[in-house]
């Protein structure tokens, strides 16, 4: 009897992570999350070199995380689609035509101290924003700070990731706007 | 006897299934710095080619010029979901996109992401820091490929 129960609970146990998943539970499911381009705030523009190392740790991080996966989506072909049907390329009309398709899209900008990247005491400001594509709202807002170098940033993008995963909205919709008062409060 | 004959038909079938190698187109190197030489990117194609089509149950193809058909993919290395379609039908599993950033006069950073086709999703990404020369090269795109392969 007690073979019985252990074997109607093992198998409980294998089926119910895939039912999850299929009904789209979160407890289970990872988050969909679009990157997009990194955003240069800077009057000077940043070296292509240090966004594409901020851009390229942020997907590695994320795609390698167990609570997001990558989607891959080209903003610029989204942009060109929306200028073609007759729309502006407003974000909430970006989020319409992204669709289903991502739960979440990631903007990422960047901002130095200094204008002059070759001079001492420089420091980048890294800040990622995470909006949630249904709705079209801000739900997460975190920053770093890094020197000027590869390595540098790269760890700061790691722990950006890191707090992105350890602050995400985890269920409800109520949950979701504490976090859009939070974040506006933390502003 | 029938049964035994009837098991080998079926094990035949699904380990053929199963061992059907998975093929991944490799694009052309995006460079947004435009610094890297026109030949460093070129021997990085093959060479992750090359370590694609080494690695057990995959098949690596770079037939398919991306370039033109995606605006400015070499700086961008975005893919739209037309390119992905496009890729579908030329039977491509994966679409593996490379990128290099020149990190100093000798030190890149070679990053590396693989694409399903079927939905766009990001299936592995990785990153190695190198010298740029030939031999540095072919060893870190080896172990790029390892990395993303192991990850899928």
């Amino acid at each position: 009897m007690s073979r019985r129960l252990y074997t109607l609970f093992l198998c409980l146990a294998m089926l119910f992570p895939n039912i999850a998943k299929a009904q789209d539970f979160n407890i289970f499911a990872k988050q969909r999350v679009v990157i997009a381009d990194i955003i240069d705030m800077n009057d000077r523009p940043l070296s292509d070199a240090i966004k594409s190392v901020v851009r390229t740790n942020i997907i590695e991080e994320c795609t390698n995380s167990d609570d997001f996966e990558v989607y891959e989506v080209n903003m610029d072909d989204i942009r060109q689609q929306i200028i073609a049907d007759g729309q502006t390329p407003s974000f909430a009309n970006i989020c319409k035509a992204i669709g289903s398709s991502a739960d979440y899209i990631n903007f990422t900008s960047i901002k130095a101290s200094a204008s002059t990247i070759g001079s001492r005491n420089v420091t980048i400001f890294i800040t990622c924003s995470l909006y949630r594509i249904g709705t079209a709202s801000e739900i997460l807002v975190h920053s770093e700070e890094a020197e000027p170098n590869s390595e540098a940033i790269s760890a700061a993008t790691s722990n950006l990731v890191a707090k992105l995963i350890g602050t995400k909205p985890k269920t409800s919709a109520r949950k979701y706007k504490a976090y859009v008062i939070d974040a506006r409060v933390r502003r | 006897m029938l049964l035994v004959a009837l098991f080998a038909l079926v094990s035949t079938t699904v380990s053929a299934q199963f061992y059907k190698p998975k093929r991944v187109a490799i694009t052309e190197v995006v460079d947004k710095s435009g610094e890297m030489a026109e030949g460093t990117k070129t021997f990085i194609r093959s060479a992750l080619t090359d370590a694609i089509t080494n690695s057990e149950g995959y098949v690596g193809f770079a037939t398919i010029c991306f370039v033109s058909l995606e605006v400015d993919f070499d700086k961008t290395g975005n893919i739209s979901s037309s390119t992905l379609t496009y890729v579908e039908k030329q039977e491509g599993d994966y679409i593996l996109v490379s990128e290099v950033t020149p990190l100093d006069k000798r030190t890149v950073l070679l990053n590396a992401r693989i694409v399903s086709v079927s939905d766009g999703k990001i299936v592995s990404s990785s990153s190695v820091r190198t010298v740029a020369d030939i031999d540095c090269l072919r060893s870190a795109c080896n172990q790029l490929c390892f990395k993303l392969v192991g990850a899928i």
